[in-house]
């Protein structure tokens, strides 16, 4: 061991702590959203500092974008542990976008989101699960065109901040792959992918627990 | 430059590839747009051949611009009078200058398209594109390419129309530029 070169030494070093990094990094509290610190309670997610996203591929050759520009969702905070932290997203189907305007007109058609035959599109979280410091997987069910499919995303805190009211800011970044056919929408396999990559931004207010009561 | 033999060959050549693909483009732009969303790998590749046709016009006028400078044309038309034989070479002037720009427009157009579909080149070269996606820049640039272009196209068939014209009445322009006789314009 000693006789290693002082490279192989430090990349096992490198090694050591990338796999440890998250049982250290929560028994040092870094960096990692702390439940208890928050009222419990049921918080809405505040659309205005939000994007739904996602992206298809075409041909391997390009890729497309787009979003929804109305949803809703709440966080209902347990306050005894991040895991019991449960998460409703609803989503307005008929506000879906993209920059080529073509494009999100057809995604409202039948084919598509159908827009009309089912409004709602809603995602409820099942399970969470601590990955690491600051990263999270999100389980849940998704319901889209009336087909209801379980999928998983992972999260990611980018940050908390003070705010006014004795609030937290905490921005998070979700993201995940799921598969349209699953839920039935099988239009034009052929031009655009079936994976749909999902990127999810959403800012969380969060009320400050009184200390010390 | 005016040269007293007639058009060459690859003059003659790169005229008609160039009048056979303006047509064909111009028949694919409504094409694609007409196809509807539904059938979007067949709009797409519509578009890619559009842009390919668009790509090689531009290349065949640069090519002609240089043979033309190079080797110049054959003499006017002694038949005609100064005022048509200006007006003949304000036409062919306005043509090359379209011929040019509804190429670069159209790039232009793609560059700036909101659906950021890449340009391909026979289908496989990507051609990158030197400017951003801007929706207003899009609805702007791609009216006035629809718009040269139908200029473009209704030159082109006056163009044809006074050599069917000229031909009729005798002379040798219209022969000229398709066998490589002697021309006069």
């Amino acid at each position: 061991m000693w006789g290693m070169s002082v490279f192989r030494r430090f990349g096992l070093c490198v090694m050591a702590v990338g796999l440890l990094w998250p049982v250290t990094a929560e028994l040092a509290g870094i960096g990692r959203l702390r439940v208890s610190d928050y009222k419990p309670g049921v918080y809405a997610i505040d659309q205005r500092f939000g994007v739904i996203g996602f992206a298809v591929n075409h041909l391997g050759l390009f890729s497309s974008e787009g979003g929804f520009k109305a949803f809703s969702a709440d966080l209902v905070i347990d306050g005894t542990s991040l895991e019991r932290t449960a998460i409703d997203v609803r989503i307005d189907a008929a506000t879906v976008d993209m920059a080529w305007k073509a494009a999100g007109e057809m995604l409202l058609s039948p084919e598509y989101f159908d827009a009309a035959g089912h409004p709602r599109i809603h995602f409820r979280s099942t399970d969470i699960t601590v990955l690491g410091a600051d990263r999270y997987t999100v389980s849940g069910l998704l319901d889209l065109r009336g087909v209801t499919q379980p999928v998983t995303l992972e999260a990611v805190l980018l940050g908390e901040r003070e705010e006014p009211g004795n609030t937290v800011g905490a921005d998070f970044l979700v993201t995940g792959r799921i598969d349209r056919t699953r839920f039935g929408m099988v239009a034009d396999r052929t031009f655009i992918s079936d994976e749909v990559d999902l990127r999810i931004k959403v800012r969380v207010g969060l009320m400050k627990a009184a200390r010390g009561g | 430059m005016a040269g007293s033999g007639g058009w060459s060959l690859a003059q003659r050549r790169l005229h008609w590839w160039t009048a056979g693909l303006v047509v064909l483009g111009f028949g694919l732009g409504f094409g694609m747009v007409a196809v509807p969303m539904r059938a979007l790998l067949l709009k797409f590749l519509l578009y890619q051949v559009h842009k390919t046709i668009g790509l090689i016009v531009a290349g065949l006028v640069m090519a002609r611009l240089v043979l033309r400078h190079r080797r110049g044309r054959p003499a006017g038309d002694p038949g005609l009078t100064l005022a048509a034989r200006r007006a003949a070479a304000v036409g062919q002037g306005v043509l090359y200058v379209l011929l040019g720009a509804v190429p670069l427009l159209g790039y232009l157009v793609a560059c700036v398209a909101p659906a950021g579909v890449p340009t391909l080149f026979l289908g496989v070269i990507n051609v990158p594109h030197m400017l951003a996606s801007d929706a207003a820049r899009y609805d702007r640039l791609g009216a006035a390419h629809l718009w040269l272009a139908i200029l473009l196209l209704a030159l082109a068939a006056g163009h044809a129309g006074m050599a069917v014209w000229h031909h009729r009445r005798g002379a040798g322009t219209l022969v000229a530029m398709r066998r490589g006789a002697a021309g006069r314009l």
